[in-house]
């Protein structure tokens, strides 16, 4: 059986994706994954918690919301840092992603309820931002592409 | 915006990752002056210009396509 091959093409947009990266720019980077990570086991902890009813209403389950909104702060924080200091292309490049992000996502919240009232599945916030997120992540690639 | 980078580099005997450290930008930022697929900030185009000791207009050329 033959090993599993990567194109070029892709190698090369992955090679151009991590060469876009100064030094600094990854170290920002590795401070807002790891925001983003405690953000991730913290909201998953907070809802385990609050669904099995480990923890009451009121102030306790406050408390319980504000662990990962903290994180989600530093995240947000974190990430305004990297773009704020990162390598101009780099920047560029987030603020593309970020318009097709943003934008896909809008563009959902405003349109999807028409295709829902034609019979397509009922979607949420929480869809919106799946979709805003994965919009994101395209937009980087594509902007990445562009400039390579 | 036209820019002769390559030439000056090239010039120097230095690689795309050597100019990249000494302006403070990545490598494929210096890759996409190069290619002509990103024209870069008035102070970086200064910073560059610097670089190889030239005046800006030496190193970039305004074309309107």
């Amino acid at each position: 059986m033959s090993e599993p091959t990567t194109s070029p093409r892709a190698i090369s947009l992955l090679k151009a994706v991590c060469g876009i990266q100064t030094p600094h720019d990854r170290r920002n980077q590795i401070t807002l994954l790891r925001w983003i990570l405690g953000f991730g086991i913290t909201f998953l902890a907070a809802v385990w918690l609050s669904e099995t009813g480990r923890v009451g209403d009121g102030g306790p389950g406050i408390g319980l919301a504000l662990v990962p909104s903290a994180f989600a702060a530093g995240a947000i924080w974190s990430y305004m840092r990297y773009v704020r200091e990162a390598d101009e292309l780099a920047r560029t490049i987030q603020l593309q992603a970020i318009a097709t992000g943003f934008g896909v996502m809008i563009g959902f919240l405003v349109l999807y309820p028409l295709f829902e009232q034609a019979g397509a599945p009922a979607a949420g916030l929480y869809e919106a931002a799946v979709i805003g997120m994965c919009a994101f992540a395209g937009g980087e690639l594509i902007a990445t592409a562009r400039y390579r | 915006m036209k820019n002769n980078l390559k030439d000056l580099r090239a010039d120097r005997g230095w690689s795309q990752g050597d100019l990249a450290e000494q302006l403070g930008v990545s490598r494929q930022t210096v890759n996409a002056l190069e290619n002509g697929k990103y024209d870069p900030s008035l102070p970086l185009a200064f910073k560059i210009a610097d670089t190889f000791g030239r005046k800006i207009e030496d190193v970039f050329v305004w074309s309107a396509t």
